[in-house]
């Protein structure tokens, strides 16, 4: 058997995160206007300038146009076939604690691997979980205000913490910002706040744990993540959504606020449903996320990019103060007929700011997998360095792999390297494997693993397992 | 051990080996020697069975059974190593992850347990000792920016660790220095056994001054037309192809 | 109307006067649909990112430029020359070496072309002449072909340049493209060359007007099978100045060499659009580019390299380095890449930086004065890409006039 046929032989493994959980819920029905925004904006008891913020973005996204420039292609999305609330009924009357939350929902996370309760917890970690349009609880929350840390969902912080939120809630993306960030400004529903307070390091890693269940809903969530003065934070986010044979939206709005001499790093493992093997179904991910590191400051984005149907995300850092540092790992890789246009912007601002891009694009399938990528240096920004290397993987001859880096320099003290290749897993490279008696499958894995090998080391260490297996199984579905 | 009978394989469609007989039995050192394009990397990969090298008559035994249906990685596992001509590069891999999961996959397959990653490292150290390989090469990638020389080199190192019954050599002598050559050969006599037998594939007779054969086959138009002790590799030397083909040589 | 409306029609304006019947009438008809369908470029689409038309003013569009009958001085590169003023093929054309011919382009001769920019179709649908070369079949073509195109105008207007080169089977050639000129004219450019089988082109397209002027040029390039491409791009800035050259490898063994070499001083602008196109299998490119910008200047690179999905064994590289020499230039590069296929080998790289502070103080501290200095690490970032063009007074001219803008 030929090593095509071998490889042949592991497509079409199933998507492991593909149920569905049967709850009550209500949901709005289909469709956008004032009235639905008033309607969330309502539900969730939102103070007045709340309501006008999101008025004003809706107004802002009505004068907008979906962008173009991505290397994605899909039917134009009817924004009044969505369904922009979702929350089981039993979360109607706000549980205090876990305990109160409807076993079945708890269910799910268990079945997805993130147990709640904090006796069968992931030591180390705490995790807010997030279902359709509501937080449904957040675990180690005592823990965590020990050392002054708030960490609880965005909905809470807008009551428990309105001056934190109304200080930085769109100061790192604008509602206007771009037509998906507009759009989630005017409809956002929940998602995780952080704050950590001057000087304090975070005692544990946090986690948010996005789970998309009703059918026809989009999800729009919005983190904002505040690390004071010299504090310190590590954040993680997951992903899944059941297999639907419709596409659902999915626009998020992630900020990261790193003050000075702070420290934040966002990790993320998104495993949307990506749509079946001829492209039915799967998440359409829009997503923006820009931290601002001010001075001294620290930013790193690492993203494992397997899931969703089509990825629009750029990851960014605006280095605003002088010696601030912003990265970005990434790892996308695409199968089946996904599509990813993907990558980041640096945007140096401060001197002797310094940014680092690994990015590494796996094509299978018939998928098409893009990184775009923007390094710009203002005037100011003297003695300002960047390095950049992107590489693709193909693997197999039906998919492509693309490199769009936009290198902007406007001053002559910077410094700048990009650096892009392709490569393929070559039959060489298979049969030497072979002969020394490691079989295709596993050729393939260490292969692949040993490609992404410099993102996965800056996981979180409980993660990075975790990304070298998601990205095995996906592969093993996909390989031929 | 090795058994191969008027083999005809075809590359591509194209019949390149044309009725090839050899047997080689444990304990032999058995040299194939023969101008370019004669059939002598084709004879080393069918052998390993490489995609696309396809057996379209005769047959191939190893210990008896038929080799022709088997994977490349289960006739690995049964014992056959083929150090390549041309090592290929496997970037992030590391040489160490590499030998591991071969030794695992190999050791499996005849039913021993996986060496302790002490024993594993204290193994690989004194075979990369033998070759003259830094230690430092076990952390690179499979390959990953070595000479010439360095890869045939690694090549015998993981022959050393893997301990295979039959050891396919294809020109691992070509590009080699002096000094390289040397080392290779003394790692390849190191292997020499009463159990194991050794087939060197090679273009050049310098080769034979430092492993001397058993046997030496003349390969030439797919087929081997002449065969002797280890004076036939001398005549060779003296008297070129040309005196068995009968054509001018142009190398 | 916005701007951009207004200039769009001027262009139109431009293109309807330019009916008339002759031999290039059906050339003009098809350009012309095309042009009204196309919006005049913004900096919204992403072509245009980088660089936007203040500079052209509606004169440019809607004038079309008067022969003119003075030459300026050409350097004596080729052995052969030939002169094109304001677009105005000269009525005696010189002596052509063996194996060339040269006639006028007509519409039975005109190869198809699909400009990447709007500006490409109002080359031709404001044509009023075009030069076509044609090689004879396995012939070698002695010395160098010298085709200058001289736009001068004291008024703003607009210019059509066109130079169509066939190269037939086997046959090989050295070409130079040069343009030259000053005042308001823009000169749009429309090179088209189709390299046939097994043929060689050694090329060059030299960049030379006055910093007044304006150049938007297109070159496009067919490469069958097995011939060899060899194409050195050199040009100071100016006003504005913007390049859109696109290859098509369209059949297997074709191997192409471009180097470019860009230098934008005081307020100049240069835009460079490359796009290569490996179609077919084992095909070879290998693209050099090398950008300064100094003072108010602004260079963009964009260099895109697309294979395709049966283009196995494609060998493509693309390198773009590019030095900054003051607080308020600019520079901003885009190098691509597209691919569909994974038996491929394909790289780009793109460095920015300033020069050497320490080769700087090497050389001061051999008493060799500062800007002496500058001018020679600028000379030593482009003479590592000067060095590789073939013929030397092309190489010896390039080195001193590239020199004087360090």
């Amino acid at each position: 058997m030929s090593t095509d046929a071998e490889i042949d032989k592991l497509v079409r493994r199933e998507y492991a995160a593909g149920f569905t959980t049967s709850v009550e819920s209500e949901t709005l029905p289909p469709g956008l206007d004032e009235g639905v925004i008033r309607h969330i904006s309502a539900r969730k008891g939102e103070p007045e300038w709340l309501l006008e913020w999101r008025l004003e973005a809706y107004r802002k996204w009505l004068t907008m146009t979906p962008p173009e420039w991505a290397h994605i292609h899909h039917p134009p999305i009817d924004f009044n076939e969505v369904s922009y609330f979702s929350a089981p009924k039993s979360m109607a009357d706000r549980p205090q604690s876990l305990d109160e939350v409807d076993p079945e929902l708890l269910r799910t996370y268990e079945k997805l691997g993130i147990p709640l309760h904090e006796q069968a917890a992931l030591a180390g970690v705490a995790v807010d979980a997030v279902f359709d349009s509501v937080s449904i609880g957040t675990t180690f929350r005592g823990k965590l205000k020990e050392a002054g840390v708030i960490f609880c969902s965005i909905s809470e912080a807008v009551h428990e913490y309105p001056d934190l939120i109304k200080d930085h809630l769109g100061s790192v993306v604008p509602q206007g910002d771009n037509f998906y960030a507009a759009l989630n400004s005017a409809v956002f529903s929940d998602g995780s706040f952080v704050y950590i307070p001057k000087g304090v390091k975070c005692p544990m890693e946090l986690s948010t744990y996005f789970r998309i269940n009703e059918a026809k809903t989009g999800q729009f969530e919005r983190t904002l993540i505040v690390a004071d003065e010299g504090s310190q934070v590590s954040y993680l986010e997951g992903c899944t959504a059941p297999m639907r044979d419709e596409n659902q939206l999915h626009a998020a709005v992630v900020e990261l606020v790193a003050r000075k001499d702070a420290k934040i790093k966002y990790s993320t493992v998104q495993n949307w449903y990506p749509g079946d093997e001829e492209g039915r179904g799967g998440i359409y991910n829009f997503v923006t996320k820009r931290g601002v590191a001010y001075e001294n400051a620290h930013i790193s984005w690492t993203q494992v990019e397997t899931g969703s149907a089509i990825t629009w995300k750029y990851p960014s850092v605006i280095l605003r103060g002088d010696n601030s540092v912003g990265e970005f790992y990434s790892v996308a890789l695409t199968r089946g007929r996904q599509q990813a246009d993907t990558g980041t912007k640096m945007i140096h601002l401060g001197k002797n700011t310094k940014s680092t891009i690994i990015s590494k694009g796996i094509s299978a399938g018939r998928s098409q997998n893009a990184y775009r990528g923007l390094v710009r240096i203002s005037p100011r920004a003297e003695g300002a360095r960047n390095f950049t290397q992107c590489d693709s993987l193909l693997i197999g001859d039906q998919c492509g792999a693309h490199t769009f880096p936009y290198i902007e320099s406007r001053n002559p003290s910077a410094t700048l390297e990009h650096e892009a290749t392709t490569s393929k897993v070559s039959d060489d490279q298979l049969f030497l494997c072979r002969q020394r008696g490691i079989d295709t499958e596993k050729a393939v894995s260490m292969i692949v693993n040993g490609f992404c090998k410099e993102v996965f080391r800056e996981l979180p260490m409980e993660f990075a397992v975790e990304a070298g297996k998601l990205l095995e199984v996906s592969l093993e579905g996909s390989v031929g | 051990m090795l058994e191969v009978r008027d083999l005809h394989a075809a590359v591509d469609g194209k019949e390149i080996l044309k009725g090839l007989t050899l047997s080689v039995k444990p304990g032999e050192v058995h040299a194939i020697m023969g101008p370019n394009g004669s059939g002598k990397s084709t004879l080393s990969n069918v052998l390993a069975g490489r995609d696309g090298y396809e057996i379209t008559s005769g047959e191939v035994l190893f210990e008896g059974k038929p080799v022709a249906d088997m994977e490349t990685e289960e006739r690995a596992r049964a014992g056959i190593f083929l150090a390549f001509q041309y090592p290929v590069e496997i970037p992030g891999v590391s040489n160490m992850e590499f030998l591991k999961a071969s030794l695992e996959a190999v050791r499996a397959a005849q039913g021993k347990e996986p060496l302790d990653a002490v024993s594993l490292l204290r193994r690989a150290r004194e075979a990369c000792q033998q070759v003259n390989l830094d230690q430092q090469f076990l952390k690179r990638g499979v390959n990953e920016g070595f000479s010439g020389g360095e890869k045939k080199r690694n090549e015998i190192m993981q022959m050393m660790l893997l301990e295979p019954k039959l050891a396919l050599l294809d020109e691992t002598d070509s590009g080699l220095d002096i000094d390289a050559l040397q080392v290779v050969a003394k790692g390849v006599n190191a292997l020499r056994s009463p159990d194991r037998a050794i087939v060197l594939v090679t273009h050049y007779q310098r080769l034979l001054d430092y492993i001397v054969p058993d046997h030496v086959h003349v390969l030439a138009g797919g087929r081997i037309i002449k065969s002797g002790g280890k004076e036939l590799a001398l005549e060779l030397e003296q008297k070129g192809y040309g005196w068995l083909t009968g054509e001018e040589e142009s190398a | 109307m916005t701007p951009a409306e207004q200039l769009k029609d001027s262009v139109l304006a431009l293109a309807s006067q330019a009916h008339r019947d002759d031999g290039l009438t059906a050339l003009r008809k098809r350009a012309l649909k095309q042009l009204q369908l196309l919006p005049f470029p913004e900096k919204r689409h992403e072509a245009w990112k980088y660089t936007g038309l203040n500079a052209l003013t509606a004169g440019q569009l809607e004038n079309a430029a008067a022969p003119v009958h003075q030459s300026a001085d050409v350097p004596a590169l080729g052995d052969c020359v030939i002169v094109i003023g304001n677009g105005f093929l000269p009525e005696q054309l010189p002596t052509l070496p063996d194996g060339l011919s040269a006639l006028l382009l007509s519409d039975n001769e005109a190869a198809e072309v699909t400009p990447d920019t709007l500006f490409g179709w109002l080359n031709s649908a404001s044509l009023s002449g075009g030069l076509l070369l044609k090689t004879e079949r396995n012939r070698k073509v002695a010395g160098i072909v010298h085709v200058v195109f001289c736009n001068q105008s004291d008024a703003p207007c607009h210019a059509s340049n066109r130079l169509q080169v066939e190269l037939a089977e086997g046959s090989e050639l050295t070409l130079i493209e040069h343009y030259l000129g000053s005042g308001p004219v823009l000169a749009n450019a429309m090179t088209r060359i189709l390299a046939g089988a097994n043929s060689k082109l050694t090329h060059y397209r030299l960049q030379s007007e006055s910093a007044d002027s304006l150049h938007i040029g297109n070159l496009q390039i067919d490469q069958q099978r097995d011939s060899r491409v060899d194409s050195s791009q050199l040009m100071r800035g100016n006003v504005l100045r913007r390049n859109d050259v696109h290859v098509r490898m369209l059949e297997s063994g074709a191997t192409l060499a471009m180097r470019g070499v860009f230098i934008a001083r005081d307020k100049s602008h240069i835009d460079n659009h490359i796009n290569v196109e490996h179609v077919a299998p084992h095909c070879h490119s290998d693209q050099v580019y090398k950008g300064i910008a100094g003072e108010k200047g602004r260079a963009v690179f964009n260099g895109r390299i697309h294979i395709h999905p049966y283009a196995k064994g494609s060998d493509a590289a693309l390198s773009n380095n590019n030095m900054l020499l003051s607080n308020e230039a600019e520079i901003d590069s885009k190098p691509e890449l597209e691919i569909y296929n994974d038996d491929v080998k394909c790289a780009h790289g793109t460095t920015m930086g300033k020069m050497d502070p320490a080769q700087l103080f090497y050389l001061r501290s051999r008493g060799i004065d500062e800007g002496t200095a500058t001018r020679m690490l600028g000379t030593g970032f482009v003479n590592e890409t000067l060095l590789a063009m073939a013929d030397e007074a092309v190489r010896d001219w390039a080195i001193s006039w590239l020199g004087e803008a360090l």
